[in-house]
C-alpha cells in the first residue's frame, strides 16, 4: 500500500535506478556530442558530394555534383596532395618519439625526490605554451633563426654547430642536427597531455606488484619491462590514438581547409578535402591501434 | 672475507646482511646533502637520485629555453630585436615595448578591459562547464554497470580517434541555425562536449575505490551527493589539471569566424591584429606575447600544488 503511494520511482529495482541516473548524468554530454560531433561528422560527408552555397537571407543551398569535389581535391588542387603526404610522414615520425618521451618523463616525474613540485611545474610549461598564438610565435622565432643556417643560434647551440662545422662535418649534417634540436621542442610541447595520462596510469599500478617483484629478486630493469610497461600498456594504446589525432588536427591541411571554406567560400571542396583527410586519419589511427592492441595487457 | 670468490647472488645476500647489521651506522655515513636528496630514505641511492636530477635538468633546460627567450624578447629595445643572429639574453633592458603597447591600446575604440572581460568570460564559462559536464558523464561510466555503459565507453574512446577540427563548415552552419553565431556561446558550447575531458575524468574516477561509493549508497546518499561529496573531492587533482588544460586551449582561441562584432572579440583576436601589423610593431608584438603567456602561467602557479599530484584515495585497503 505504502509503496504504491510513493510513486513509480520507488518501485524501480536498484539496477534500473542506477541505469536511470546514469543516463541522466550522461545526458548533457551526450546531447553536445550528438549535436556538435556526430551531426557535423555526417554533414561533412554529405556536403562533400554537393556544391554548397550560403544564401544571404539565411540557410544553405545544396546542389549535388557527385564526385567533382573529390576529383578537384586530388587531381587539380596543387597544395592538397603534398600537404597530405607531409602530414602522414610527420605523424608516423613523431608519434613513437612522443610516446617514448612522455612515458620517460612520466616515470621520472613519478619518482619521489626533492623539488618534484618544481620539476612538474617546469614540465607543464609546454602545455601552457602550446596554444595557437604562442606556438606560432615560438615556431616563427625558431624558423627565422633556422633560416640563418650556418651560424644560427637556435637554443644557444650555435657554438656547438660552429664547432662541428669547423671540425669538417658537412653542412647538411649540422643542419640536420639543428633540425632535430628544433624538433625536440616540438615533441616536448606536444606531449603534455600524454605525460598526464601516463602519470595517472603509473599511479594506478598497485604497489603490491612492485613488492612482489622486489621479493622475487627482480632487478630495476626487469621490473620496468615486466611490471611498469605491461601495466601501462592500455594507456600506451590510448596515448597513441590521442597523439595521432592531435597531430592530424595540427597539420597544415587544417589551415588549407579552413582558408578554402572561410576565405574563398568554396565549402564543397573544403568539405571534400576534410572527408578525405578524416578517412585517412581514422584509417591510419585504426591501423596503429590494431597493431598495438595485440601487445596490450588488460589487468582486471 | 674476500668477496671476489663469491657469485653475484651471494654477494648481494652478503651485502643485504651487512646493510641490515649496520643499519644505524650507514645512515650516519650519509651526508646532510645526500639525506636531503633522497628525502632521508635509506633504500634510495645518492647516485640514482643524482642521475634522475641530471636527466630532469637537461629536459627542463629544453623546456625553459622558449620561456627565457620570450621574456627577454619583451624587454629588448627595437634595435636589439633585429640583431642577427638573435641573442638569447637582453643587453639593455627597456620597458618601451610595454609603453608602446599601452599607447596603442588607449587609442583603440574598444577599451582593453572589454577584450579582457570577453576572454575571461569565455575561458571561465567554457572550462567550468567542460569540467561539470564531463565529470557528470564520467561518473556513471566509470563506476556503474548498466545497459549501454560499455558501448558508450567504447564510443568515447573511439571518438578520440576523430579529429573534430575537420568539421569546421557544418559546425558553423549548426551554430548559425541555433542562432549562436556572434555570441560567446559559439565558442563555449563546442568546448563543453570535447571527449578528452570525459576520457581523462573517467580514467581518474576508476581509481576511486568502489567501497567508498558502496558505503555512500548504503547510507542512502543520492547519486548527486555521491558525485559531489565523495568522487569529486577524491579526484580533485584530475579536474584541476583538466581546468588548466581547457583554460589554455580557450585562452588562445581567437574566435576567428564565429564572432564578428568587435566588442565581443576575445583578447587574442586583438593581439593577433596588432601582431599582424608588421615589422614596425615588433617590440609591441613581443610585449603582447609575454602578456598572453603570463596569464596562464599565473593560473598554473596558483593551482600548481594540486596538478599531477598523487591521488590520495583514502586509507581503504582492497
Amino acid at each position: 500500500m505504502k509503496t504504491a503511494r510513493r510513486g513509480w520511482y520507488y518501485r524501480l529495482s536498484f539496477p534500473k535506478k542506477t541505469a536511470l541516473w546514469g543516463f541522466i548524468f550522461l545526458l548533457p554530454w551526450l546531447l553536445g556530442f550528438l549535436l556538435l560531433f556526430l551531426v557535423p561528422m555526417v554533414q561533412t560527408f554529405q556536403f562533400s558530394f554537393n556544391n554548397l552555397e550560403i544564401i544571404p537571407t539565411g540557410g544553405i543551398k545544396l546542389t549535388p555534383v557527385g564526385l567533382e569535389n573529390y576529383r578537384h581535391a586530388l587531381l587539380v588542387d596543387p597544395n592538397f596532395n603534398p600537404a597530405l603526404v607531409n602530414t602522414l610522414i610527420e605523424v608516423f615520425l613523431y608519434t613513437p618519439l612522443i610516446i617514448i618521451f612522455s612515458l620517460l618523463c612520466a616515470i621520472l616525474l613519478n619518482g619521489k625526490f626533492r623539488g618534484r613540485a618544481v620539476a612538474r611545474a617546469i614540465f607543464f610549461i609546454p602545455i601552457i605554451m602550446a596554444t595557437g598564438l604562442m606556438m606560432q610565435r615560438v615556431t616563427n622565432l625558431s624558423g627565422q633563426m633556422q633560416g640563418a643556417a650556418e651560424s644560427s643560434n637556435v637554443y644557444g647551440a650555435g657554438f656547438i654547430a660552429e664547432l662541428l662545422f669547423n671540425l669538417g662535418i658537412g653542412k647538411q649534417l649540422v643542419q640536420y642536427l639543428l633540425d632535430m634540436v628544433n624538433r625536440i621542442f616540438e615533441i616536448v610541447s606536444l606531449s603534455g597531455i600524454q605525460i598526464l595520462i601516463f602519470l595517472s596510469a603509473l599511479q594506478a599500478i598497485s604497489p603490491s606488484l612492485y613488492e612482489v617483484a622486489k621479493i622475487e629478486g627482480a632487478t630495476a630493469y626487469e621490473t620496468f619491462w615486466k611490471v611498469t610497461v605491461v601495466m601501462v600498456s592500455p594507456m600506451i594504446l590510448t596515448c597513441t590514438i590521442y597523439t595521432m589525432s592531435d597531430l592530424f588536427a595540427r597539420s597544415d591541411i587544417m589551415t588549407l581547409v579552413y582558408n578554402l571554406a572561410f576565405r574563398q567560400s568554396r565549402f564543397g571542396l573544403s568539405t571534400a578535402m576534410s572527408s578525405i583527410y578524416l578517412l585517412l586519419s581514422v584509417l591510419s589511427i585504426g591501423l596503429m591501434a590494431l597493431l598495438i592492441r595485440k601487445v596490450v595487457f588488460y589487468y582486471d | 672475507m674476500n668477496s671476489t670468490h663469491l657469485t653475484k647472488k651471494q654477494q648481494k645476500q652478503l651485502d643485504k646482511a651487512r646493510r641490515k647489521s649496520m643499519k644505524g651506522v650507514k645512515i650516519k655515513h650519509k651526508s646532510k646533502f645526500a639525506k636531503a636528496l633522497t628525502k632521508g630514505r635509506s633504500n634510495r641511492s645518492v647516485k640514482g637520485s643524482l642521475t634522475l636530477l641530471a636527466c630532469l635538468f637537461v629536459f627542463s633546460l629544453i623546456m625553459l629555453f622558449p620561456v627565457v627567450f620570450l621574456v627577454s624578447n619583451a624587454f629588448k629595445p627595437i634595435n636589439e630585436l633585429f640583431i642577427f643572429p638573435p641573442k638569447l639574453f637582453v643587453i639593455q633592458p627597456t620597458l618601451d615595448n610595454f609603453a608602446d603597447l599601452f599607447d596603442l591600446l588607449s587609442d583603440s575604440l574598444i577599451p582593453f578591459s572589454r577584450y579582457l572581460f570577453n576572454t575571461l568570460f569565455i575561458v571561465l564559462a567554457g572550462s567550468v562547464g567542460h569540467i561539470l559536464i564531463s565529470s557528470m558523464a564520467a561518473f556513471p561510466l566509470a563506476k556503474f554497470r548498466f545497459p549501454g555503459s560499455k558501448l558508450l565507453s567504447n564510443i568515447v574512446t573511439l571518438s578520440l580517434m576523430f579529429t573534430a577540427a575537420v568539421t569546421a563548415v557544418p559546425n558553423y552552419i549548426i551554430m548559425s541555425k541555433l542562432g549562436f553565431v556572434d555570441t560567446y556561446w559559439s565558442i563555449i558550447l563546442p568546448a563543453f562536449s570535447m571527449s578528452l575531458g570525459l576520457f581523462l575524468m573517467k580514467n581518474f574516477m576508476e581509481q576511486v575505490p568502489d567501497a567508498l561509493i558502496d558505503a555512500a549508497q548504503i547510507d542512502g546518499s543520492t547519486y548527486f551527493t555521491m558525485l559531489w561529496r565523495i568522487v569529486m573531492p577524491a579526484v580533485k587533482p584530475a579536474w584541476i589539471t583538466l581546468f588548466i588544460v581547457s583554460f589554455q586551449t580557450l585562452w588562445g582561441n581567437t574566435a576567428g569566424n564565429f564572432i564578428y562584432t568587435e566588442n565581443m572579440k576575445p583578447l587574442p583576436a586583438m593581439l593577433t591584429q596588432i601582431a599582424s601589423s608588421g615589422v614596425a610593431r615588433a617590440g609591441v608584438v613581443s610585449a603582447t606575447s609575454l602578456i598572453m603567456f603570463i596569464v596562464p602561467v599565473v593560473v598554473f602557479i596558483i593551482s600548481q600544488s594540486n596538478v599531477l599530484e598523487t591521488m590520495s584515495t583514502s586509507g581503504i585497503k582492497e
